[in-house]
């Protein structure tokens, strides 16, 4: 009996380890997406088909295809109905669903598989797929899979280093009270040296500034603003090029 | 003596020794599997140097990238067009190749996304993922939020997983993926009953122009369209002693998960299960066809629609009404706008013509193996009778300026018949003695004789043909579809260039909206600012405004068009006076000298916001410049 229902059981436990782990909102960020991904794209898939369908009925490809494509049923269709509660899509109305339905299609399947005519019923069409691959063969997809992975780590890499121009943010927002927001962000390579000027009509709101920023690194003032003025405008410098505004930005009264 | 009567009983001596294996059930070995995953996995490695040597700016990544895609199919598909393969092969070396293909696209930007469609629909993930319901407008695709089953899929996967939502989509179409290639192959397997057929079909389709890269990304057909094909096989196997009402409930479960992802899809199914009903009822067939799913989707597309989705009907109808004038509009002479031919390289225009015409011209051929072998399932003949839609897309392709946008997005259904019926053809090309050859008293007819002087080939011609075609097709599908040639590879900045206009200034200036201006302001942008304002920035993008760019100056009609399409805010990188934009336009088709550009747009006309008195200069990043238009729009 034990090896009948082992995989339900495990596919139990599973739902129920990642529902634990949901609502008690552990910070493990690996077994969180492997928990994550099993709850939502694998687990009600299959409880659904092994509750739903007889093993006889179905070969490993059907039952492949049922296992992730009732797994995406229920989730567009779970979403609808979470939508419809009074909980809405959280992370834990999520995890309680689909334990939910993995449990009814586990149920559902343990009654089935224990039933004593079912014991007794040939399985006619299943054709068990034997994994009976050479010795070259498994070096062979072995290295298919390392080619694979080595694959989408250089992508992964490149991606993330990917070459772009630098550049360099600068900003004025005008807020309440004659206030305004003066920032400056470094999308650079490099740490940059910058000096920064805000004047309003000529006038110098704040002394210049000298700045050195490091890459992905922000900063920001408030200045207040004159009761009147025509033009604020805020100029950056780079250090090594003092006599060419590199970003500027304004605020007209 | 019929022509080639010698050659084709020789045939047939050689067919039923290799006929026993072909069609075999019975696994016979792994065969030839375990070398073709080596093989289509250097192929992808070569498609990621390919990537990365783009990025860098080497001119010979194009070449390296074509080698390794050819290295992932062509070796796959010619074992597969070969007779003496075992089932779990085929099906093993189908799923290798889907799998492959996906990652081909996945990993030209494996962290962040790019594409405009994927850009359009996260929006409304982000939205869904914010506020914890669905249905949250998004002004980027007002269609987008209706059809929410794709969002909420990858909403619940962030939310378990603690993935990205990017990621969390990227496994969602994962698990799509998988379906979608297992669906095709199983449910041409049923109706032919013959794994060859059914393999060779499956890799067939995924020639078609949308299946590597569109079919791939974060857009609810990627969702839909497996759901669907999953639908239609468990419609086949409903009219089989395995029937049970487990079967039953996963499909109307289905039903509704189709309707609810994606409107145009849910329409197709429902088109082809009434196709089936009315062929079965019009033959007198046996078999049973589900008209419970019929009725069923019928009834939820149609609530759907009226309660939850009445935008549809906007959203679809303009378009299809624009497509068939423009095929009028071909035959009138006094018509403004003309098909304009792809922009490809001549090289690759002869590929996408080439499998265009590998396709319709293979369907005659396939059609009359159909009629000659006398399929026993209906589905078979639905399957022809769909395929003719082919001629209609390309008529629309060819014909229509409106209708190639339509025509596109028909790809994917259109091909999974067609295709089918290519693999028939191919399938019959080698068993002549199934088809009975058209008699001497035919032969005047170019197709009879044709069709005899095909059939009558040596197998080994017959296979390397069967595998240039394939091959034809494959390419001609990547050089018709997504992305452009000049986008086909990722890399540095180009102007209005799709994915490669993506890039990290972009994105950020996006970014700073959100953060320091609010959400959904009104703000004027150009083609590649609408994705990014939309969805990084979450702003409310506007790129109805070209004028207002073009004008050497703010006049009175640049103020009443910033007025009238109410812009808070508007978006200038002067990238674009860098270069002519290689999508054709940089903004919108009535843009001035659209699709036309014989000179980029001058640099001083995006300037001039600086001098208007009225203006704000907010931002600036080198590149991007935002302006605050408030004061001259007159919107608060």
């Amino acid at each position: 009996m034990s090896n009948k229902v082992f995989d339900l059981l495990l596919v139990a436990l599973a739902a129920i380890v990642a529902l634990i782990f949901n609502l008690s909102g552990v910070e493990n960020v690996v077994l969180r997406a492997v928990l994550g991904i099993l709850l939502l794209l694998f687990l009600p898939g299959y409880a659904l088909t092994a509750g739903l369908f007889h093993s006889r009925d179905i070969d490993l490809p059907t039952r492949i295809i049922l296992i992730f494509g009732t797994s995406l049923i229920v989730g567009v269709v779970g979403g609808l109905a979470l939508h419809a509660s009074p909980w809405g899509l959280q992370t834990q109305s999520w995890a309680a669903f689909l334990t939910a339905v993995v449990m009814v299609g586990v149920g559902v399947a343990l009654f089935r598989r224990l039933r004593p005519a079912q014991e007794m019923s040939p399985a006619p069409d299943a054709r068990r797929v034997q994994f009976d691959f050479t010795l070259s063969q498994f070096a062979m997809m072995g290295t298919a899979l390392v080619l694979t992975l080595a694959a989408i780590l250089i992508a992964f890499n490149n991606d993330l280093n990917q070459q772009y121009s630098g550049f360099t943010q600068l900003w004025i927002v005008p807020g309440e009270a004659g206030i305004a927001e003066v920032g400056l962000a470094s999308g650079e390579h490099t740490p940059m040296h910058y000096r920064l000027t805000i004047e309003a009509d000529g006038e110098l709101l704040i002394e210049d500034t000298e700045l050195t920023l490091q890459p992905d690194e922000r900063w920001q003032t408030e200045i207040t603003l004159p009761q009147r003025y025509t033009l604020v405008e805020a100029t950056l410098y780079l250090a090594d090029r003092p006599d060419e505004a590199y970003r500027h930005v304004t605020l007209k009264g | 003596m019929q022509i080639g009567e010698k050659k084709l009983l020789k045939a047939e001596r050689f067919l039923p020794k290799v006929q026993r294996r072909a069609d075999t059930l019975e696994a016979v070995g792994w065969g030839l599997m375990p070398l073709l995953s080596l093989t289509s996995a250097v192929g992808l490695l070569l498609v990621v140097l390919a990537y990365s040597f783009s990025r860098g700016g080497s001119a010979q990544s194009t070449i390296v990238y074509w080698l390794g895609m050819l290295t992932i199919f062509v070796p796959i598909a010619a074992r597969l067009i070969m007779v003496d393969v075992s089932r779990k092969e085929r099906i093993t070396l189908v799923v290798f190749l889907g799998m492959m293909l996906f990652l081909a696209k996945a990993l030209y930007s494996p962290s962040q996304l790019r594409f405009h469609d994927e850009l359009q629909q996260m929006r409304s993930a982000v939205e869904i993922m914010d506020a914890g319901r669905l249905f949250q407008p998004n002004p980027m695709l007002p269609v987008s939020p209706s059809y929410p089953g794709l969002q909420n899929m990858a909403v619940g996967l962030a939310q378990l997983s603690g993935l990205s939502l990017f990621h969390s989509s990227v496994m969602v179409n994962v698990a799509a993926r998988l379906v979608v290639v297992l669906a095709t192959y199983l449910f041409y397997e049923f109706i032919s009953q013959s794994p060859r057929v059914a393999s060779v079909a499956a890799i067939l389709y995924m020639t078609n122009p949308h299946f590597i890269f569109f079919s791939a990304m974060f857009a609810y057909q990627s969702l839909a369209l497996p759901l669907a094909l999953l639908l239609l096989y468990l419609a086949l196997r409903e009219d089989t002693k395995r029937s049970t009402p487990g079967l039953q409930i996963v499909a109307a479960l289905g039903l509704l998960a189709v309707t609810v992802t994606h409107h145009v899809t849910s329409y197709m199914l429902l088109l082809f299960l009434v196709l089936w009903y009315v062929l079965r009822m019009t033959l007198r067939r046996k078999e049973r066809v589900p008209l419970w799913m019929i009725v069923a989707l019928a009834g939820m597309i149609v609530v759907w629609v009226i309660y939850f989705a009445p935008i549809t009907i906007d959203y679809l109808a303009p378009q299809i009404t624009r497509a068939l004038e423009g095929l009028t509009g071909f035959f009138n002479p006094s018509a403004t706008e003309r098909v304009r031919p792809p922009g490809n390289p001549l090289i690759e225009q002869l590929f996408t013509y080439g499998a265009a015409l590998v396709l319709a011209a293979s369907l005659p051929f396939g059609l009359w193996v159909i009629w000659k072998r006398q399929y026993n399932h209906t589905a078979v003949l639905v399957m022809a009778v769909a395929s003719l839609a082919y001629y209609g897309t390309l008529a629309l392709r060819l014909l229509s300026a409106q209708g190639v946008e339509v025509a596109g997005r028909s790809m994917p259904f259109v091909y999974f018949a067609a295709v089918f019926v290519m693999a028939i053809f191919i399938d019959g090309v080698w068993k002549p003695q199934d088809v009975s050859l058209p008699t001497r008293r035919n032969l005047k007819w170019l197709f009879a004789w044709l069709l005899n002087r095909i059939m009558n080939l040596p197998l080994e011609v017959k296979f390397l043909g069967a595998v240039a075609l394939a091959t034809i097709m494959f390419v001609g599908g990547i050089t018709a579809g997504w992305p452009p040639h000049y986008a086909r590879l990722p890399g540095p900045y180009l102007v209005t260039a799709y994915e490669r206009s993506i890039d990290p200034q972009g994105v950020e200036a996006a970014r700073w909206t959100d953060e320091a201006l609010g959400r959904n302001n009104r703000i004027a942008v150009d083609f590649t600012h609408y994705a990014l304002m939309g969805m990084y920035g979450r702003q409310y993008p506007v790129f109805g405004v070209p004028r207002v760019y073009f004008s050497p100056r703010i006049g009175p009609r640049e103020e009443q068009d910033l007025r009238l399409a109410a812009i808070r805010y508007l978006v200038v990188d002067n990238r674009l006076s860098t270069g002519l934009p290689l999508r054709g336009t940089y903004f919108v088709p009535w843009e001035p000298d659209a699709n036309n550009h014989t000179i980029p747009i001058d640099a001083a006309a995006l300037a001039k916001f600086d001098d208007v008195p009225e203006i704000d200069r907010l931002f600036d990043s080198g590149d991007i410049v935002i302006y605050d238009v408030r004061a001259l729009s007159r919107v608060q």
